[in-house]
């Protein structure tokens, strides 16, 4: 190891012998230090979460202040619940979208299940994604599909409907069957089932 | 409590030390202090700042001796400390006033028997930077492994490495400008 010429080299470093006096008043400054060490107050099983709180106590306490306050404000209510379920909504399409790309037709939403309707979907350029729900009792069955969509939605019932979904020129849909028409200015049922949609 | 001790001597000490005997405590301090003090002065201080860094080292190690927890030597706990300490000084003092200090402490004073080898090689590494020259101190003074320097200067071990190849490269390049 010593054939390195940089490690003879640096061999010839030599430090000079500490002043006896500092030497003491390190060992008297330490010991002092000593008497006075630092007990660990913590046990290990508390540690984390106990030093965090300590650490951010004064900012939680803030922020539940904060947030009590908020919510007494009328610009709290802008925030739309209906832009969160929009946003929610189009990020469950664009997702399912990922994995079937163009073989997906709808994307339907029952309780805590989610279906997919597969097939050749309408290729239309430009189309936005459409909201429709079916709704009988406490059964909602939600749907999300690109305009122009054929959908077959598995309702309870004697019927099951071919339903094509279109946007109207007010920015509405419309949902075309073989004998049934549904609009928002000619709600109707279908098995029993009540209908809304919209574009998301 | 088991730790990873040098001696059996050590280990003792640090039982007794944490036990409150202030002896243990002195004895310790005793054990260590020219090894912390020459690891300060090599890394670039003055002799007397190697000095005030050392006491700082066994004072924090003093007060916070309850969180050494064994998972590593104790003298590479203290080098830790060093690091910091070293690294700390030499920002508020400025490397170029350290090198001009150790040049007057040549002409004036006979602190070092082997002053002029010293001061050679003291500016050699002196001109390295702060993290380069505390690789090369850790490595070939105070025989550290590259894992240790990595923990002792908290850092990756390739970084360790790393620093040392640079240094010995720029090591070479600055002996051979001298001749």
């Amino acid at each position: 190891m010593k054939d390195d010429p940089i490690e003879k080299y640096l061999v010839k470093l030599e430090v000079p012998t500490p002043q006896q006096e500092a030497v003491e008043r390190a060992l008297h400054r330490s010991t002092l230090a000593f008497k006075n060490r630092v007990e660990p107050k913590i046990t290990q099983r508390e540690n984390t979460v106990f030093k965090w709180f300590e650490k951010y106590y004064l900012a939680v306490a803030f922020a539940i202040v904060f947030a009590a306050f908020a919510s007494f404000f009328p610009w709290a209510e802008r925030v739309c619940p209906a832009a969160s379920e929009t946003s929610d909504l189009l990020a469950i399409y664009s997702e399912v979208k990922m994995l079937f790309q163009n073989n997906l037709v709808a994307v339907l939403l029952q309780g805590s299940e989610l279906k997919v309707q597969l097939g050749v979907p309408r290729n239309v350029a430009g189309a936005r994604v459409m909201f429709v729900e079916f709704s009988r009792g406490d059964e909602k069955i939600k749907v999300l599909c690109l305009e122009g969509s054929a959908l077959r939605v598995p309702l309870q019932g004697k019927v099951q409907p071919v339903l094509e979904a279109m946007p109207t020129a007010d920015g509405g849909v419309i949902l075309m069957g073989d004998s049934f028409v549904w609009s928002r200015a000619m709600p109707q049922t279908i098995n029993g089932y009540n209908i809304s949609a919209r574009l998301l | 409590m088991h730790w990873k001790e040098d001696s059996a001597e050590e280990g003792d000490l640090l039982r007794n030390a944490l036990a409150g005997c202030e002896k243990a405590w002195a004895d310790l301090f005793r054990m260590h202090y020219h090894r912390v003090y020459a690891f300060a002065f090599r890394s670039g201080l003055s002799a007397e700042d190697a000095e005030d860094a050392a006491q700082e080292v066994f004072v924090k190690a003093a007060r916070y001796l309850e969180t050494f927890k064994g998972d590593s030597a104790f003298k590479n706990w203290l080098y830790g400390i060093a690091h910091h300490a070293v690294m700390d000084l030499l920002r508020k003092r400025g490397r170029r006033e350290v090198l001009l200090e150790r040049l007057h402490e040549n002409d004036t004073t006979s602190k070092c028997s082997a002053a002029a080898k010293h001061t050679e090689v003291g500016d050699v590494l002196g001109q390295l930077p702060d993290d380069l020259r505390m690789a090369v101190v850790l490595i070939y003074y105070e025989g550290k492994t590259h894992k240790e320097a990595s923990k002792i200067m908290d850092c990756a071990e390739t970084t360790v490495s790393w620093r040392i190849y640079i240094a010995k490269k720029r090591l070479r390049k600055l002996l051979e400008k001298r001749g």
